[in-house]
């Protein structure tokens, strides 16, 4: 791994229970707008994540069997994290597969290298199991936002429903 | 640029402007197809600065448009029509949108409406039951991965040979149905992974299967035409290309990202990342749209097909008999981006319209009519929303000359789906419009609240609009009699 390459265990994954806190639903003229944030970008990552998941599916119904690899690749970290999101958007409806937890979060961002990448625990669609609440078609730049302050880091993004 | 400091200046009859001396990067003017009721509707709506941003797009010829219905969207408005320059303009994915090839048809029957209203009911509950619908549904078509190509490279004609539609179906879509430039290379695995169980599946949101009966009828020689006639029982069903168009949208979006850096195109919205139309990206992205544009041409067949032999089961004819009477009156288009002749500054040129939200209006004559409507013109359909009407209007020559004979496709959002939420929950909407005699199902409660009558404009003011503006004109009003939604 590169030096450049940050590594983060989220010592604190999202879940449920402290979900509310760390993701706002915000007021959108047209599709859905959400805000989440964490101590740094992985974190806030995650928590978008989990409230883009629990938007479309009861996320307390997705059982960890699996863990996959997951990245997604962009020149610049909004482009990153946009592409990471609508990777979570191609497992659920393209690839039938529920994310519950994303883990592991890395990102190098050089020349060469423009990849955020880590796990995600989660298991196949079950109908039996899992109703699709929201269609999704994708996330979006418009309004896209990453800002830091005060040690806290927030995503901000929209989704076309 | 924020939408408080765009000036609309009024430019005649239902037209406003956005002068291209607001802002150095605009390249030529916004036009804009209102009334001033529609205007008010804005609201804090971002609509008019979208407009001014795609006008700084390179190669845009004539106005950047906004029909009527226009509304908030990303990168173009909803209801944005913009042409560029073969040579040196772009093609831009946000001003196809992600659900490439939304569209409308609309299937006239020999039925009236004193025929089915004692069965209403049924006959909903049995589309219902025979068409997928909502999130995520798969269950359509049956098809396998080679046929599946196959569909993508030729659309409605694959249609035909599966016994969806017939060659009289497939002469009256636009472009008989398929865009001949479609190429499955240019799709990756994913798009074909998340949209191959869903041909010939509904989907949620905005979509439908309607019933309609034709309440009024505008004009009776182009009514006759389209074989319409009053108290006629029709089939309404808006779909567009599903998982598959959504995923094509969304990877091809980054690509035109960089491409955009790569050939200098400054952008006011990331969300317009484009290419030069003559690009190998831009080539690209047009192969894989056309692709996603057969995909909903034949989704939307399917669908209609699934009605009519709801239709012919409940009342027990055969669908292909005379009794039931089926045909298509037209397919269109309304996000879709595609080459076409028009006359600017007084010489043809090919130019590349961009269509979102917007529906294609060509007038009597125009080679790309039907042979059957060409002395009529070709029929512009506008879907409204599930209390109110629909519309079939029919295009003009003044909106070859004023929109790149492109007219609206429909009520167009006023309140956000979050709003509706609010306003009414999904069983009180059910339940009002029962009363109106409007029989729902919806696989979602959610969606009925998000998509009720009050959460869009009156459709009845947008077609107002457009006669007036010269973009189309009135044929028929249709009301709805019932429908399924996702």
């Amino acid at each position: 791994m590169s030096d450049n390459r940050e590594l983060i265990h989220l010592s604190t994954q999202p879940d449920s229970e402290n979900l509310c806190p760390r993701i706002q639903i915000l007021e959108h003229s047209g599709d859905l707008k959400l805000l989440a944030s964490g101590r740094d970008f992985f974190e806030a990552l995650a928590y978008a994540s989990s409230g883009l998941i629990s938007q479309i599916v009861d996320i307390e119904s997705i059982q960890e069997t699996k863990k996959l690899p997951i990245s997604a690749h962009g020149d610049d970290e909004s482009s990153r994290a946009i592409a990471f999101l609508n990777e979570l958007i191609y497992l659920i409806y393209g690839r039938k597969w529920l994310p519950k937890r994303i883990m592991r979060l890395t990102q190098c961002s050089t020349k060469n290298c423009n990849t955020l990448e880590g796990f995600v625990t989660g298991e196949p669609l079950d109908p039996e199991r899992h109703t699709l609440k929201l269609d999704i078609k994708a996330i979006t730049y418009h309004e896209f936002e990453i800002s830091r302050s005060e040690g806290m880091t927030t995503i901000q993004f929209v989704c076309d429903l | 640029m924020k939408p408080s400091r765009i000036e609309l200046e009024e430019a005649g009859l239902f037209r406003y402007r956005i002068r291209k001396s607001i802002n150095s990067d605009m390249r030529t003017d916004g036009l804009l197809f209102l009334s001033p009721e529609l205007l008010a509707s804005f609201r804090a709506d971002e609509s008019p600065s979208q407009v001014a941003n795609v006008a700084t797009l390179p190669g845009i010829v004539g106005n950047s448009l906004a029909m009527p219905d226009v509304h908030w969207g990303y990168g173009f408005p909803i209801g944005g029509v913009a042409a560029f320059d073969r040579e040196t303009g772009v093609i831009s994915p946000g001003g196809v949108g992600y659900d490439i090839n939304c569209g409308v048809n609309l299937t006239r029957t020999s039925l009236t409406m004193s025929e089915i209203k004692p069965q209403i009911e049924k006959l909903i509950n049995t589309i219902f039951a025979r068409v997928p619908a909502g999130v995520g549904r798969g269950g359509g078509l049956q098809i396998t991965k080679p046929d599946f190509d196959k569909m993508l490279e030729s659309g409605a004609q694959w249609a035909t040979r599966r016994g969806v539609a017939t060659a009289e179906d497939v002469a009256h879509m636009e472009d008989g149905g398929c865009l001949s430039w479609a190429n499955p290379d240019k799709v990756s695995a994913r798009a074909r992974e998340r949209g191959f169980d869903q041909v010939g599946t509904l989907g949620a949101g905005n979509h439908f299967i309607e019933l309609q009966v034709v309440q009024q009828i505008f004009d009776e020689k182009v009514a006759a035409a389209f074989g319409l006639f009053e108290n006629q029982v029709c089939i309404m069903c808006h779909s567009g290309s599903r998982g598959f168009g959504y995923q094509v949208c969304t990877e091809y979006l980054p690509m035109m990202d960089k491409a955009a850096q790569k050939y200098g195109i400054s952008l006011p919205d990331r969300q317009l990342a484009c290419a030069p139309l003559t690009s190998s990206e831009g080539e690209s992205y047009l192969a894989a749209m056309a692709c996603a544009a057969n995909f909903a041409f034949v989704n939307r067949l399917a669908l209609r097909r699934g009605a009519m032999d709801s239709i012919a089961d409940v009342l027990g004819f055969d669908t292909d008999s005379e009794r039931c009477g089926f045909g298509l009156v037209y397919d269109v288009c309304h996000n879709i981006a595609k080459f076409e002749k028009h006359t600017v500054d007084g010489k043809q040129k090919t130019v590349c319209v961009h269509r979102k939200g917007a529906t294609r209006s060509l007038p009597a004559g125009h080679p790309d009519v039907p042979l059957a409507y060409r002395h009529v013109g070709q029929p512009v359909l506008i879907p409204g929303d599930m209390g109110r009407a629909s519309w079939v209007l029919v295009g003009t020559e003044s909106a070859m000359t004023e929109s790149f004979g492109s007219a609206p496709h429909g009520a167009g959002r006023l309140l956000s789906r979050h709003q509706g939420a609010k306003l009414m929950r999904g069983e009180d909407v059910r339940e009002k419009l029962e009363k109106q005699g409007i029989i729902v199902q919806a696989r979602s409660r959610a969606t009925l609240a998000e998509e009720q009558p009050d959460v869009y404009k009156n459709v009845d003011e947008v077609v107002r609009v457009a006669e007036g503006a010269g973009l189309a004109r009135l044929v028929a009003r249709l009301k709805p009699l019932g429908g399924i939604k996702g």
